[in-house]
């Protein structure tokens, strides 16, 4: 035992007490680390992980009043500043509250109720080490989007009779969903749910039917997740999902207001539950969700100014008028980094003082608002279009309304949440067939092009298919889809006809603005790999 | 104007937040303070062992029995919040798999040193690759209640004997000491479980375990834990069966 080091591991602690963290130093010190920072706040921390990488996070849940150790984690792997096969070990002073802590996407690789001994911490991180070292090249297969070597890895270690079998057998299932192999993925989860009913086995069960269409199934088992164990998130998320699939959004709500009573901090289920509200009509709940959500969302990676949008909509519809005239004006505040703040606040309080007085003229006010936005024909950000969208439509500016709209759909062509509030904007202005026609023109362009594209390059036609979708990149700079193919095809021709710089540098810059739009995509992951190989056998 | 709106809003929040501070609130705060001051008093102790090269063997031994008292501290916390929760909400349980042998590695780690120095060995049957199904960090204080006592009765051995099959896990502890007085084996509510409370701390420790091992439930069966004295050479041996 006393032979194991962690000579080379480089660590970081967090934690808000000055004696605990010289103690936790000292405890890994002791271990033969030699890589060891220490830092008192979650600001701290991610500032100092954007620098250096760490292999382990000790981070305590409870950091005073800036960001929580929950929001630590999110930021740090939301924004990669953590490789899957790094640890980050959450550390809590009560057992009970932490699995409510869990967020709708991060959770940490392991809890430490404190206090504990030295022993227990040099057993845990022993342990932990080594099960990510079982599973090492599994997620790196994953991480990659090399989803097939990552099953095949999977099966192997299974087949090997390893001692993180059980493990394994969990990430093998997550990748069968995440590669679209649903009814394998029921399979296993069933077999897993045979030995012992383990509720995110369950859930991951249900998560099968829901994707194999089997509603009915996935509802009832989600149910009997909930009843057995109230304070498994992760299965009222997905319930909350399935009655939003189903269009039976007062079920959905009432499963938000539960999983929020038992998660109040979570940022992604208020805001959930706020906007379903705010659809319901029902301010009260909305407002209060809303509230909650830009609470806890000041010193998170999510905040977003959509949820103060939301807030003041909420608390107009509760008569708070001046509260909600406030919470608008608040925005350029809260977001001094944020270019289109300013644009955004006042185009929200503009659309709240037509809610109030549907007979006054805010035209000009709106008028002003638009004057103000670069007239450079650059991409809005997609919060800020939705709202200009439907302000302008209340005031009868049919035709801008209709570009903000049309530029949005071509970006975002299939972002199916997007496409519902695109259309619901011109439901509430009483345009829905006008919406509708809008929203389902702009998607065909797209998916048109974006066929025509593909089709060239399977064609080997590169050139041409490389043409087309430069083209399109310029004429809709944020559609992912695009961008990617685009990159797809520069890379097919680069392979094929060999590499030339221009293509090299065109495919970086690409990659760069697809990074921007969602870092953490699969597709955009396995080119980055891709390119990454090209480029160093171009050098070699 | 806009400025003096904002501060105003800014202090109604404030406001609503001291309102929100009930017993409850108080109560989870100060566990979490003295919780911390547990961890501080544990770590320092620990590293007086470490650094402590030069001192007597006896001075050792007395840092160790410290640090025991300290731990018995820790997991009367750790039982009190895990009663409260149990009583209180739902059955916060949180069954997971888990690997037996770096289970009870991990539950042993805390007591080797204090066992080597009193020349107990820990002696540890159990097939590497065996798991089962439980809340660690619940079982886990159930175990470290019986090593406190194994801690007082063993003479030179400790043995933990693991066995799962399609019905449960049984985990069985054994000394050999003098085993368990026999008026206390014969209390028939101990065999049924229906421990009440009793001065001195074996009867909360038992109680505990007893609720523990029962909220621990599969396919409408429960756990138990049984005491009989058919340790090594008739010393006490502590049994806890989970389905």
């Amino acid at each position: 035992m006393n032979f194991w080091t962690l000579k080379n591991f480089s660590i970081l602690i967090v934690d808000d007490f000055a004696e605990i963290r010289s103690m936790l130093r000292l405890m890994i010190i002791n271990f033969g680390a030699a890589d060891v920072h220490a830092v008192k706040t979650g600001e701290e921390a991610i500032a100092l992980m954007r620098k250096k990488h760490f292999h382990i996070v000790l981070c305590d849940y409870n950091l005073g009043p800036a960001k929580d150790g929950q929001q630590v984690l999110e930021e740090a792997r939301h924004k990669k500043l953590l490789l899957p096969t790094d640890l980050f070990i959450m550390i809590t002073a009560e057992k009970s509250s932490y699995m409510v802590m869990g967020a709708i996407e991060y959770y940490p690789d392991d809890y430490l109720s404190k206090p504990f001994t030295r022993a227990t911490l040099l057993h845990r991180l022993r342990k932990l080490i080594q099960a990510k070292e079982a599973c090492r090249e599994i997620l790196l297969a994953q991480a990659r989007n090399d989803l097939e070597l990552a099953l095949r890895l999977c099966d192997q270690a299974i087949s090997e009779g390893s001692k993180h079998r059980q493990s394994i057998r969990k990430i093998k299932a997550e990748l069968l969903l995440q590669s679209g192999n649903y009814e394998e993925a029921r399979e296993l989860y069933q077999s897993i749910v045979d030995e012992r009913e383990l509720h995110w086995a369950m859930t991951g069960l249900a998560q099968s039917h829901f994707f194999l269409g089997d509603d009915d199934g996935a509802e009832e088992i989600l149910c009997q997740v909930i009843d057995s164990n109230t304070n498994y998130m992760e299965a009222y998320d997905w319930l909350a999902k399935l009655y939003i699939k189903k269009e039976t959004p007062k079920k959905a709500q009432e499963v938000l207001l539960k999983a929020t009573e038992k998660s109040p901090k979570s940022l992604l289920r208020q805001r959930q539950l706020g906007e379903i509200s705010l659809e319901l009509n029902e301010y009260e709940t909305s407002r209060k969700a809303f509230q909650a959500a830009v609470e806890h969302g000041t010193h998170s990676c999510y905040k977003k100014k959509g949820d103060y949008a939301g807030l003041s909509k909420a608390q107009l519809g509760c008569g708070r008028d001046e509260e909600a005239i406030r919470t608008a004006e608040s925005i350029s505040r809260k977001f001094p980094h944020d270019q289109h703040s300013d644009t955004y606040a006042q185009a929200l309080v503009c659309n709240l003082l037509h809610r109030m007085n549907p007979g006054d003229d805010t035209r000009q006010r709106l008028d002003a608002v638009l004057e103000s936005l670069d007239q450079q024909e650059q991409a809005l950000p997609d919060e800020l279009a939705l709202l200009l969208a439907e302000t302008c439509l209340q005031n009868g500016k049919t035709e801008a309304a209709e570009r903000y709209i049309k530029d949005l759909v071509r970006n975002n062509h299939n972002d199916t949440q997007l496409i519902r509030q695109a259309k619901k904007i011109y439901a509430e202005a009483g345009l829905a067939a006008q919406g509708e026609k809008l929203v389902t023109t702009a998607q065909t362009e797209v998916i048109d092009l974006n066929n025509q594209g593909v089709q060239l390059a399977e064609a080997g036609q590169f050139e041409d298919s490389i043409d087309l979708f430069i083209k399109a990149c310029a004429a809709m700079p944020g559609n992912l889809t695009i961008l990617l193919n685009a990159i797809q095809s520069l890379l097919l021709s680069a392979q094929h006809c060999g590499v030339d710089e221009d293509k090299l540098k065109m495919i970086k810059d690409y990659l760069q603005r697809a990074r921007e739009i969602d870092g953490n995509n699969p597709k955009y992951l396995g080119l980055l790999d891709h390119y990454k190989k090209l480029a160093t056998d171009d050098a070699a | 104007m806009k400025n003096s709106l904002s501060n105003h809003y800014a202090a109604a929040t404030a406001q609503d937040g001291m309102a929100e501070l009930d017993l409850e609130t108080l109560l989870a705060s100060s566990l979490h303070d003295i919780k911390n001051a547990l961890g501080l008093l544990l770590g320092n102790l620990e590293q007086l062992q470490t650094d402590g090269t030069g001192a007597t063997s006896a001075g050792n031994s007395n840092l160790s029995r410290l640090r025991l008292g300290g731990e018995q501290i820790r997991m009367n916390l750790v039982q009190l919040l895990a009663l409260y929760r149990l009583k209180s909400d739902d059955q916060l349980i949180d069954i997971q798999e888990h690997n037996l042998l770096d289970f009870i590695e991990e539950c042993i780690a805390p007591f080797e040193e204090a066992f080597a120095e009193k020349g107990i060995s820990l002696e540890l049957d159990c097939d590497e690759t065996a798991h089962w199904y439980f809340d660690a960090d619940l079982i886990g204080v159930v175990i470290a209640n019986v090593l406190h006592n194994l801690y007082q009765q063993a003479k030179t051995r400790v043995c933990f004997k693991i066995e799962t099959g399609a019905n449960g896990l049984v985990l069985s502890i054994s000394d050999d000491g003098e085993g368990f007085p026999a008026g206390m084996l014969e209390r028939t509510e101990i065999r049924q479980g229906k421990i009440q409370f009793h001065s001195g701390s074996t009867g909360l420790g038992l109680y505990f375990s007893q609720m523990i091992a029962r909220a621990h439930k599969n396919r409408g069966t429960a756990g138990w834990i049984q005491l009989d004295n058919q340790g090594i050479e008739h010393g006490a041996r502590f049994v806890l069966y989970l389905p």
